[in-house]
């Protein structure tokens, strides 16, 4: 590209000095252009003008500015590099003149040249950093060269065309790129922060202003550390806290996945894994701290429960393990002589303990079984009320003395489910009720037959301790088990009912008051879906 | 056997396990113990003070008053031998050993070799 030059001619500098106007009064590149031919065509008293350029794939030289010709009958021809006297231009970039322009054989258009009356002409390409980008041609209506100082106008202003394609495209590129920037910001599920070097909040996205609970014009221009929670480096020395992202800056390197806490405005404490990266001036000097920061507490909470799980589930094991070797190794002792009663009575609690066992290895099968989909349903249609008779005599001694009432209607209880599946959930609401309840009250079950839509509805009543307002919501969650249950329970038997129920397409609910037993119950469709 | 008839060794069981109490009960009264017992945590600390005995076998996992809870208060007023009962991990046995209990049994246990420590805590303690 040529420098543009001021030139002595008054005219000139008067032209020039309205260039400069025109490059700096619109972003508006079309406009630019035309502006700019209007001003040509003046001082180099021509008739018509037309400005190609390359389209974006190269392929063709499309009509960006024409003066004195009728758009229509010029897009009408598509030329390429290489095609036509612009393609030509295009390719060789050596200026051109001539005086004839309705017989110049490189013209494809001749006939346009004759209808307008073209004749002297003069054309330059548009070239941006020594690549051809476009072509301009003026020409007269009449038979009068096109001087060498026109031709030298021409080619300034190709010069200053081609700063104000340069401009255009990069102005393009950075409200494109903002553009994508602004929308990753925006739609992320990543909480984003930007500070400058001075720790001071310049923007941040909905998904931290979810997370911390300060809106984005709240933060703006805030200490980073007010907004999410993070230690200055005077308070630093209490760790954990340490990360403040000017800190980070010190270093002067980006970092990854630190596991963290956020502290929201209402003071609690989150868990984020943050990246950090670091921007710079083209100087070298820090400009932003860009931070990400993901939510990690459900995770967290997650690996807790896991691990309280396995606690659990270890202790629960243990229990019926202790009294089955406490058993044999008595039986076993040379010093302890037992009656044959005793030892009958020691065996049938050894036979419990092994079943007890055997029952919670079974719990942790079918929850796993459950959680990946696997657990195979055997429908079939039959009366609840003969399980419920059988689930009744092998249980009452589990009841510890406890009176099994029965409440069930005479013409019977007809379902549509599996019924071991039906018998386990019977079995695990049963057991809870006696847990929970003293043995001097009874426990009830009562069935009953419901209609529109058809179901059965299956009530476990007890006069114990009953479940706490707090806990109530949450009581059929994996792994969810109260203060008072932490010792006795792995949090895996009413998760097992609900997603059992549910499987069999019914559902499964309880109505509790702390100190006023507890009613669990849950409906089963009578007929098969369809039927 | 741990002997002499004139004056039995008193061992107060503390265990909330019906069943797991009873064996316990079992074996310390074949093995010539006196034995008191105690479902949750109060109970025991009532049996304590009236009588203080010459072991205490722990269970930490106790309703009403906690196994630590009672452990801080004998402790505190007695040097007898202590020999815990427990089903927790690590963490747990770390937390109960600032009461300086004399020896720990994990369940499920052994009940001879619960025999066995049992009694060479309550012969080590007297011969003292």
């Amino acid at each position: 590209m040529n420098a543009p030059l001021v030139p002595s001619d008054p005219q000139l500098a008067q032209a020039f000095f309205q260039l400069g106007q025109i490059l700096t009064s619109t972003a508006d590149l079309h406009s630019m252009l035309g502006a700019m031919v209007d001003l040509t065509l003046d001082i180099v008293d021509a008739d018509v003008a037309l400005l190609r350029l390359l389209d974006r794939e190269g392929e063709h030289l499309d009509v960006a500015i024409a003066r004195g010709l009728p758009r229509d009958v010029l897009d009408q021809v598509r030329l390429g590099p290489g095609q036509g006297l612009a393609g030509r231009l295009l390719v060789d970039g050596t200026p051109m003149r001539g005086l004839n322009l309705q017989h110049d054989p490189r013209m494809l258009q001749r006939s346009l040249a004759q209808r307008y009356d073209l004749q002297s002409f003069a054309g330059v390409a548009i070239q941006l950093h020594a690549q051809p980008v476009g072509v301009w041609f003026v020409v007269r209506q009449r038979r009068e060269l096109f001087e060498d100082k026109a031709l030298n106008t021409l080619l300034s202003i190709a010069d200053y065309m081609s700063l104000a394609i340069e401009r255009n495209q990069l102005i393009d590129t950075i409200i494109r790129d903002k553009h994508e920037s602004e929308t990753v910001l925006q739609a992320s599920a990543n909480g984003i922060l930007v500070v400058d070097s001075h720790g001071r909040v310049v923007d941040m996205n909905p998904a931290l202003s979810k997370l911390t609970g300060w809106t984005h014009r709240e933060a703006r221009g805030q200490p980073c550390c007010d907004v999410i929670g993070c230690h200055t480096k005077e308070q630093a020395d209490s760790a954990e806290f340490e990360i403040c992202p000017l800190r980070v800056a010190e270093d002067g390197q980006d970092r990854a996945f630190l596991q963290y806490r956020i502290r929201t405005r209402e003071g609690e404490s989150i868990p984020v894994e943050a990246s950090y990266g670091l921007v710079h001036d083209q100087d070298g000097s820090l400009r932003r701290v860009v931070m990400v920061f993901r939510d990690i507490s459900q995770q967290e909470e997650l690996s807790r429960m896991r691990a309280e799980f396995v606690a659990n589930v270890s202790h629960e094991l243990r229990t019926p393990l202790a009294l089955i070797k406490g058993y044999a190794t008595t039986m076993l002792s040379p010093e302890v002589a037992l009656d044959a009663a005793q030892t009958r009575r020691f065996l049938t609690n050894v036979n419990s303990a092994a079943d007890r066992l055997g029952r919670m290895i079974d719990d942790l099968l079918c929850a796993s079984r459950l959680d990946s989909d696997m657990l195979q349903l055997e429908y079939q249609h039959f009366n609840l009320m003969f399980i419920i008779q059988q689930i009744l005599v092998w249980f009452e001694p589990l009841a510890q003395g406890r009176i099994l009432e029965v409440d069930l209607p005479s013409e019977g209880l007809q379902v549509w489910a599996d019924p071991e599946r039906v018998e386990q959930v019977l079995v695990n609401l049963l057991t809870n009720a006696v847990k929970h309840s003293p043995s001097d009250r009874p426990v009830r079950i009562a069935g009953q037959r419901v209609s529109d839509p058809p179901q059965v509805l299956v009530h476990i009543i007890d006069e114990g301790e009953g479940i706490a307002a707090r806990h109530l919501p949450h009581i059929f969650d994996r792994f969810y088990v109260t203060e008072k249950s932490k010792k006795s329970a792995i949090g895996l038997g009413l998760y097992i009912c609900r997603e059992l129920v549910e499987a069999m397409g019914g559902q499964i609910w309880a109505i509790s008051e702390e100190g006023q037993g507890s009613t669990f119950s849950f409906s089963l469709p009578v007929q098969a879906p369809g039927d | 056997m741990v002997e002499s008839q004139d004056q039995k060794p008193c061992v107060l069981i503390v265990e909330d396990e019906d069943e797991l109490r009873e064996i316990l009960e079992i074996n310390f009264a074949s093995a010539g113990y006196h034995v008191t017992s105690a479902g949750d945590g109060v109970e025991a600390w009532q049996h304590f003070e009236q009588k203080v005995p010459d072991l205490l076998l722990l269970d930490l996992n106790l309703p009403r008053m906690s196994g630590f809870r009672l452990l801080e208060l004998i402790r505190s007023e007695s040097e007898i031998p202590i020999l815990v009962l427990t089903a927790y991990d690590f963490a747990e046995a770390e937390e109960v050993a600032q009461y300086h209990p004399d020896a720990f049994i994990t369940k499920p246990f052994d009940v001879q070799q619960l025999m066995l420590a049992a009694n060479r805590l309550v012969v080590q303690s007297s011969a003292q």
